[in-house]
């Protein structure tokens, strides 16, 4: 659908004999929050990493924006997908300071310099 | 996801540098056979036994002492209060910095039957000469202390790492230390010492310079001594001979390979994820104290105090007159026709072998642990194969490509990078663990959260890769380095003229006048105060880029 940010369909996916995401569906209108709650080891976090294109599919879709970016044919490397994601331990890099970790993706983005450092300020600031 | 097949095309090439060699080995065998004689003439005849025998029994042999010897020392450092433990400390890195081929100089000069120190000491106390350096307890001897520094290496991390409470609670049960030394600590830390062990034994097993030096003039040969005899010494040489052997050879250290992989497979995957550091408790030695300064002083004074002295003492005295000193020695040292070439050949080589084999050892390492390309294991296999190469086969099997290969020789003879290659490859295995063991420990998080802020793979590993790899990629270049200057095993048959290195000239000058020992002397001061200078500086680096030696 049209208004859908992230779409994911019939997700699954296979370590060796585990299945451990098997068909989740389910998407994400512009603006909403959704929670995935479930006990560990239910596959909450190969879901997040599918999204993320850290990990490809078995079988079924991801779309963001309306544009397919994981089936089992079409794969968007993470680089290109423009999201962000929060690590399980949080994956700080420990040769950077705080404020080079936080600066970081907004250098890789390209932003000009006062720019980062105007966000990064603000955002270090709370 | 996006192959990236770089990996895989350094991991072939260092595969065909591995194999192109090993085969034409067998093109020697082939030139055996061909003039109709059985190569199972030579593999069941009682010299191939002996020699077998002979190399087995001085590789056991000397692991068995040195592993003793570093796990003795290690425990006393790290468990105890035993005073000066700083300073003990030390050893494994002042140790590092004596060439064996330097060591085997100095235990000559101490222990020859004729006019070693230690025999004329006894001569003059009335007592009959008992020592004799040339033989095989001689070269047992050598290689035991020689190498504890090694063992201490491996053994010390998995003291450090063992919890503490554990020997705690067997006091607390009742037992004195000795007692919980035998019945907690040693059989908790087995698996570590015999890693130790077995890998001591194969650097045993493809050792050369002390059965060389030590072993073949009191008529002890071992398999690597064979080798080179029949390719360098006999006359006209018999490569065909020593393709032979070198085979033989090869089947040897690769069953030790196996079972030392076999082993170490589990105790290495324990040592990946143990990390919690616990406070660390020691025990009071009271009175004990200086008995265990002693027992570490009397291993330190062995493994490096007592050979670099003699060698010290003796550079600046004349022969025969013990009493005037003179720098004289220093002067014919560096007066030596192709000393300076020899110094920048080794530095050259050693460098240039240290900072490819890291390279390929990242890369080899990253495809083998990052990427998820199948088959990728397969890489880690082939990068310890090297370890089952003693450097004088590989030296020799390098050695005949270069003459077979027509128009390789034209362009790569009299050059170093023949021995840059030989270097570079049998220290792969080291490089490789050194690089990896490093890789394992940052975890796919880092790298995944860079490439969802949209970095490509060339940025990561750039800024999150590489700089978190600094300590293992320094250790790695500086382990390599240090070792390329001291090899002579791999080198001694690929040096030419024109690609003279210090090892080798060392060895020239000792087998053409054997009375120069006191120029030799003061050469082998000279190189290992360089080789000090190199570990300092290096290690200073490293400590500031965030690499330590004692990592590695």
């Amino acid at each position: 659908m049209k208004d859908d940010v992230v779409e994911a369909r019939s997700l699954v996916k296979r370590f060796k004999d585990m299945i451990a995401v098997d068909g989740v569906s389910f998407s994400i209108k512009r603006g909403e929050v959704l929670s995935i709650i479930g006990p560990s080891g239910c596959g909450k976090t190969t879901t997040l990493r599918i999204i993320a294109g850290l990990e490809t599919v078995d079988e079924g879709e991801v779309y963001i924006d309306g544009n397919l970016v994981t089936s089992e044919k079409v794969f968007v490397p993470p680089e290109k997908r423009d999201l962000g994601l929060v690590f399980q331990s949080y994956a700080l890099w420990p040769h950077m300071t705080v404020y080079e970790n936080v600066a970081y993706g907004l250098k890789v983005r390209k932003f000009p310099k006062e720019e980062i450092d105007r966000k990064v300020n603000l955002i270090l600031r709370y | 996801m996006k192959e990236h097949r770089l990996p895989l095309i350094i991991s072939l090439i260092f595969f065909i540098l591995l194999i192109t060699p090993i085969f034409y080995l067998g093109i020697g065998i082939e030139m055996f056979i061909s003039e109709g004689k059985s190569p199972f003439e030579v593999i069941l005849s009682d010299r191939t036994f002996s020699l077998f025998g002979n190399t087995i029994i001085y590789a056991v042999g000397g692991a068995l002492i040195s592993t003793s010897m570093a796990f003795i020392y290690a425990w006393i450092i790290i468990r105890t209060d035993v005073p000066g433990r700083k300073l003990l400390e030390l050893l494994p890195v002042m140790a590092l910095t004596m060439p064996l081929l330097v060591k085997a100089f100095a235990w000559i000069i101490l222990f020859s039957p004729r006019r070693g120190i230690f025999n004329e000491l006894l001569v003059s106390l009335g007592i009959p000469k008992v020592f004799n350096i040339f033989s095989m307890e001689g070269m047992i001897f050598a290689l035991g202390v020689g190498g504890v520094p090694l063992a201490y290496l491996v053994i010390s991390p998995a003291i450090k790492s063992m919890d503490p409470s554990l020997e705690e609670a067997s006091r607390i049960i009742g037992h004195s230390i000795p007692k919980t030394l035998f019945k907690t600590t040693i059989p908790i830390l087995l698996p570590a010492i015999l890693s130790a062990f077995l890998l001591l034994t194969i650097i045993g097993l493809e050792n050369f310079d002390y059965p060389f030096m030590l072993g073949n003039p009191g008529g002890v040969d071992t398999l690597a001594t064979e080798v080179y005899y029949w390719a360098f010494e006999h006359i006209p040489p018999r490569y065909d001979n020593s393709a032979l052997i070198s085979l033989i050879y090869i089947v040897l250290t690769f069953i030790a390979v196996t079972i030392y992989i076999y082993v170490t497979r589990k105790a290495f995957k324990f040592m990946v994820v143990t990390g919690k550091v616990s406070q660390r408790t020691i025990h009071e030695l009271r009175n004990w104290k200086w008995l265990a300064f002693g027992i570490c002083f009397f291993i330190l004074l062995l493994s490096f105090l007592l050979p670099f002295s003699v060698l010290f003492l003796l550079s600046f005295t004349k022969y025969g007159n013990v009493y005037s000193l003179t720098l004289e020695n220093y002067v014919d040292a560096l007066n030596l026709p192709l000393f300076w070439d020899a110094t920048r050949n080794a530095i050259s080589m050693a460098a240039l072998s240290g900072f490819l084999g890291t390279l390929i050892a990242t890369i080899m390492a990253y495809a083998a642990l990052k990427s998820k390309v199948r088959g990728s294991r397969i890489i880690e296999y082939i990068s310890s194969i090297p370890l089952a190469f003693p450097g004088i086969v590989y030296g020799l099997a390098l050695y005949w490509t270069f003459l077979m290969l027509p128009g390789v020789s034209d362009v790569i003879y009299g050059t170093i990078w023949p021995l840059v290659i030989a270097l570079m490859v049998i220290r792969l295995p080291h490089s490789f663990r050194m690089v990896s063991s490093n890789l394992i420990q940052i975890s796919d998080e880092l790298e995944e959260a860079s490439s969802i802020t949209g970095a490509k793979l060339k940025y990561t590993l750039r800024r999150v890769v590489l700089p978190l790899l600094r300590g293992g990629l320094i250790n790695s270049f500086l382990y390599t380095f240090i070792n390329s200057i001291r090899e002579l095993g791999a080198v001694v048959l690929l040096v030419t003229p024109g690609s003279m290195v210090l090892m080798v000239l060392l060895l020239n000058l000792y087998s053409q006048h054997a009375t120069a020992l006191n120029t030799i002397a003061a050469a082998s001061v000279i190189i290992t105060g360089m080789i000090a200078a190199f570990l300092v500086i290096f290690n200073l680096i490293g400590r500031y880029f965030g690499g330590s030696l004692h990592e590695g």
